[in-house]
């Protein structure tokens, strides 16, 4: 369980929080969708969650392990998959998955056959040796995700895993999750696509602001919003429709 | 250490396969080595193999100069030519057509051998009876100043050997009259030796060497201070450039600070193998150059 407390951040220099008081609690086996706009706050949020970014104030604690106090087990509990591709171009899928999962503390015949498995899952055997430059945005963003999930974590955040992917890398990529899910992983997602989400995700969290501003089932989200045919009602409905460009 | 092996892996995958980086980085040590040796084979060439040209303007025509003259040309290290005047080797030096400029001022040898018989005999007539022969007169000269013009950037340590050669070279000349000034005065006959002359204290330069000849390093070999703290500079730039570029991958924030953190030491999984093949880079094409090659031996 995720229990999220009264959590801030401000950056240095800037005028306004991009989380302020945040109070989130998301269960084991969840597939959490974090939604907002633009710089709403979802990746500031995402990135103090997986310890990537220290609170300004508050708390958090996964599976009962607090932020403070037990940084390095909290780290073995997650994993994350960044929305940019974290990957070496040069090395092939199958030497990129080998080194993040020596990095990981795997080795040996276990660490290639957990290799091998999630490759056949994502359909990408037969490009196991071929050289990450040479792959589409789907199958890079395939990689990508096995990349983070070779050491099973506990809790896998999504920063936009299907952004610039085809239909049919996008559909594989979230039966994975699904199948992750199934087998116990905690899912925390966050994406502009809200028809994927909505039936994607068991619950979801509009923020905006820095703060939350609706959450629950996204079927129930629909059904209490006047005139929401579906989530991207309710989302418009409770951030608006004004554009929220900022550089 | 199975983490370590890892990445040193990685590395050297990464290495092999950008060929364009890695030519890069073995053109640029090799560059740097071409560059810095060929400069400092210009010095080291004026010191070993080419006599240094000097200007010498001899306004005394006499015994002092050409001994003077005949010194430094036996010194084999000088390739002296003359000038006419006191100006014209001053703006010679000034232009850097020459180093140095030594100037003899006029009647430096008929004035010293008057200065040291005057003192020979003033010597001589303190041990002799006779009151007549004490010289009642002596002539009042002034002192004589060997002018020297350096160029001005010529180096401290070369302007004081320099110095120190040129006087000596004068003290001998004047012990030397002195002698003959004392021989003159004791006895009528000249082939009559009374003073040995020779030098009683030598020098003997000896350089060791399991050699028959001293071995003396080239400039690549003696610029290795040099080229090894550019090397250590072009380990810390691609080791820079791959920060910078895992940074933006957002790699630096996994690695230093998500799960991964626990198995491993960013600096020593990362850092160590990117510096280490980053040095061996460096090291080995600016060894093979320096020493599998004799450009400037």
């Amino acid at each position: 369980m995720i229990q999220i407390n009264e959590l801030s951040k401000k950056y240095k220099g800037a005028d306004d929080f991009s989380v302020r008081d945040l109070n989130l609690t998301i269960e084991n086996g969840e597939i959490f969708g974090l939604l907002g706009p633009n710089g709403a706050g979802k990746t500031t949020l995402i990135s103090m969650l997986s310890s990537l970014l220290k609170p300004t104030s508050g708390h958090f604690t996964i599976d009962g392990l607090n932020y403070k106090d037990n940084k390095n087990q909290l780290k073995q509990l997650i994993g994350i998959v960044p929305q940019e591709y974290a990957l070496y171009p040069s090395l092939t899928a199958y030497e990129n998955l080998m080194y993040f999962g020596s990095m990981y503390g795997l080795k040996g015949q276990s660490l290639k056959d957990d290799v091998n498995t999630h490759l056949e899952a994502m359909g990408l055997a037969k490009f196991a040796h071929k050289k990450i430059d040479a792959f589409s945005g789907g199958m890079k963003r395939r990689i990508n995700l096995i990349s983070s999930i070779l050491h099973n974590p506990k809790v896998l955040f999504l920063d936009e895993p299907t952004v610039g992917v085809d239909v049919q890398s996008k559909n594989v990529i979230m039966a994975h999750l699904k199948e992750l899910n199934i087998a116990g992983t905690t899912i925390i997602y966050t994406s502009h696509h809200l028809n994927e989400a909505e039936k994607f995700c068991t619950r979801v969290g509009i923020i905006d602001h820095g703060t939350l501003i609706c959450l629950g089932k996204p079927q129930e989200l629909i059904a209490q919003e006047e005139n929401a045919e579906n989530l991207e009602g309710v989302f418009l409905a409770k951030t608006g429709k004004a554009l929220r460009d900022h550089a | 250490m199975h983490k370590l092996w890892a990445s040193t892996y990685k590395e050297f995958l990464l290495v092999t396969r950008d060929l364009g980086g890695l030519a890069v980085l073995f053109l640029m040590p090799l560059l740097l080595v071409i560059v810095i040796t060929t400069i400092q084979d210009n010095s080291f060439k004026s010191i070993k193999e080419t006599k240094l040209p000097i200007l010498l303007v001899d306004m005394d025509k006499g015994k002092v100069s050409e001994d003077i003259l005949k010194s430094l040309a036996d010194s084999k290290l000088f390739q002296v030519d003359m000038a006419a005047s006191d100006e014209e080797a001053k703006q010679q030096v000034l232009k850097g057509d020459y180093q140095l400029a030594i100037v003899i001022p006029e009647n430096l040898s008929s004035d010293l051998q008057i200065k040291i018989n005057e003192n020979v005999d003033g010597i001589l007539s303190k041990f002799s009876d006779n009151e007549e022969s004490i010289p009642e007169v002596k002539s009042k000269m002034m002192p004589k100043e060997v002018k020297l013009y350096f160029d001005p950037a010529t180096q401290q340590s070369f302007k004081s050997s320099v110095r120190n050669n040129i006087d000596k070279m004068i003290s001998k000349i004047e012990t030397e009259t002195i002698y003959t000034a004392f021989q003159e005065q004791l006895t009528d006959d000249p082939s009559e030796d009374i003073f040995e002359t020779e030098k009683f204290i030598t020098f003997t330069e000896i350089v060791p060497s399991k050699y028959k000849e001293a071995l003396i390093p080239n400039s690549t070999q003696h610029n290795i201070p040099a080229w090894t703290l550019f090397a250590i500079f072009f380990i810390i730039l691609p080791l820079a450039i791959n920060m910078v570029k895992e940074k933006n991958r957002y790699f630096c924030a996994l690695k230093n600070k998500s799960c991964l953190i626990r198995y491993s030491s960013w600096w020593k999984d990362y850092c160590i193998p990117s510096g280490f093949f980053s040095a061996i880079r460096t090291y080995v094409s600016g060894w093979n150059f320096s020493l599998s090659t004799n450009w400037f031996t």
